[in-house]
């Protein structure tokens, strides 16, 4: 009997031993969420869509500055979105 | 004034190395263990431009001719992002600059400006706690930190926009907010949809009649729009487009209705191909359209459709390829075409705007200076060809105000870098 509870619980810590080592390790980290599946957001593709919303979708924040670092400017610029009209507010004759 | 700014250039090199996004960095699925999780970044890049061709700006003034221009400018920003718990992600931006602008063309069109730009600062939080969407919201703010009002012939520094970075040097209190989620589609697809809207401050600005006259006070309308975005990473090569639809509010100019600027629909899409680990070619192109303004006619006391359309199609192709030679050495090139056609209105009314066509070409190279620090030189050599608009007629010719075919030139060169903690 005694021999059968030693095994018995050798059996257990045995089994417990990885749930244990895995409990000791840190959980895993996504930088920008997870997916549905699971697995972690592309954070490459998360944050330039959250700066293109931020600089297209306020394209009249500034005439000519960017939300955006100034090593990013070359990239992040559209001179389409610039509204030509809008240069009817500070042409030096008034149209 | 170009010795000053070599040793301005020679500045921002040694202080501060540049940065730049890769898109086709991370593989996906892949989870980072972080620390403390938070990085502040420092930024900047001293930027020259010359330019020269056979009129000054605006380019109806006859006798100025010929002309040439330069401008110099300094951005200069801090980022903060990290996670405020393991849920919620905060971005913060400040961004300011200096910049030193010279216009030098015939029959006195000469003025220059030396002063701050305005200041933007940007906040984004984004929820990262809920599997399958994450929500961001950006508040971002323009504070006239620059000069909206301009003295004398210091107002002869504003420039065409399509030759310099920097077309005018301050304007009002704007403050735009987004809200929009990204929403991946498994693995390897995105897609990511926001509304914005950006409420545009008043501000005082010089005479807009080069002939004398009072100050004007511009009150910008706002502006409303929606964005939807779509990427898609298949392997080596990475697609985007995103299509943004943009409507304005009335402008007054002081304190009377003015204009509705017409809705905009703007169309961008990019691929991009990693063709090995040092090689990446990038492809980009941009396409707008604007509805007709509507002016406020004030003997009808309403605002009136414009008859033909002022505003102009402007479509940008850009190509870009960068080559990592070493671990340290990262060179690229790039060329641009930009084509804004002419607007609706006949070649001899007033309203006219003709088609305006700019090559660019350039180059870049990318010193690593640490692992958290880099530093970036640009170099982009520029043509702009303007087409020809004869002279007015609305009933009778206005003689001498024809402008014939203008062909400009110049160039840019840039040095900076940034540095991570």
């Amino acid at each position: 009997m005694r021999t059968l509870t030693a095994a018995f619980a050798l059996a257990l810590a045995l089994a417990m031993a990885p749930q244990a080592a895995t409990a000791q390790q840190p959980q895993a980290i996504c930088p920008e969420g997870r997916t549905l599946q699971g697995t972690c957001v592309n954070p490459v593709l998360a944050q330039a869509a959250r700066t293109i919303a931020n600089v297209r979708g306020q394209s009249r924040l500034s005439y000519f500055i960017l939300p955006v670092l100034p090593s990013q400017d070359n990239a992040a610029r559209d001179p389409t979105l610039r509204n030509l009209r809008a240069f009817y507010e500070i042409d030096v004759v008034h149209p | 004034m170009v010795k000053r700014y070599v040793t301005a250039l020679g500045i921002a090199a040694i202080t501060l190395p540049s940065w730049a996004v890769d898109l086709a960095a991370q593989p996906v699925g892949t989870a980072v263990q972080v620390s403390s999780g938070w990085a502040l970044v420092f930024d900047t890049e001293a930027r020259y431009t010359s330019w020269s061709g056979p009129r000054g700006f605006p380019n109806s003034y006859a006798p100025g001719t010929p002309a040439r221009g330069s401008l110099f400018h300094m951005p200069m920003a801090m980022a903060l992002t990290g996670p405020v718990n393991p849920d919620l992600k905060l971005e913060l931006l400040a961004r300011t600059g200096f910049v030193e602008a010279r216009q030098n063309a015939g029959g006195g069109l000469v003025g220059s400006v030396r002063t701050m730009t305005d200041t933007v600062v940007s906040g984004t939080v984004t929820w990262l706690g809920t599997p399958g969407i994450q929500p961001f919201f950006a508040l971002n703010a323009n504070l006239p930190t620059g000069s909206a009002y301009l003295n004398g012939t210091s107002a002869f520094a504003r420039m065409d926009p399509d030759l310099v970075e920097v077309p005018t040097f301050g304007e009002g209190f704007n403050l735009g907010a987004t809200l929009g989620a990204n929403v991946p589609i498994g693995e390897n697809s995105m897609a990511t949809f926001s509304v914005s809207h950006t409420h545009r401050g008043g501000f005082t600005r010089d005479p807009t009649d080069i002939f004398g006259g009072p100050d004007t006070r511009i009150q910008p309308g706002a502006s409303t729009s929606g964005t939807a975005q779509l990427a898609h990473l298949m392997g080596a090569l990475l697609l985007r487009a995103a299509a943004t639809y943009t409507y304005t509010s009335a402008t007054r100019i002081d304190g009377g209705l003015a204009v509705i600027q017409g809705d905009s629909f703007a169309l961008t899409g990019t691929a991009a191909y990693t063709w090995s680990p040092e090689h990446q070619t990038t492809f980009t192109a941009a396409y707008s359209h604007t509805r007709s303004n509507a002016n406020f006619i004030l003997a009808l006391n309403q605002f009136q459709r414009e008859a033909f359309n002022s505003n102009s199609n402007a479509l940008r192709l850009r190509l870009d390829h960068s080559w990592r030679v070493t671990q340290d050495w990262t060179l690229g090139v790039y060329g641009t075409w930009f084509n804004r056609d002419a607007n609706a209105y006949i070649p001899t009314a007033f309203q006219f705007i003709p088609a305006k066509t700019k090559w660019g070409l350039g180059g870049s190279a990318r010193y690593q200076l640490a692992p958290n620090a880099a530093i970036t030189g640009r170099f982009e050599h520029f043509w702009v060809n303007q087409s020809s608009r004869p002279d007015i007629d609305f009933g009778g010719v206005i003689p001498g105000s024809a402008i014939p075919a203008l062909s400009f030139t110049g160039w840019t060169v840039s040095l900076g870098g940034n540095i991570t903690f």
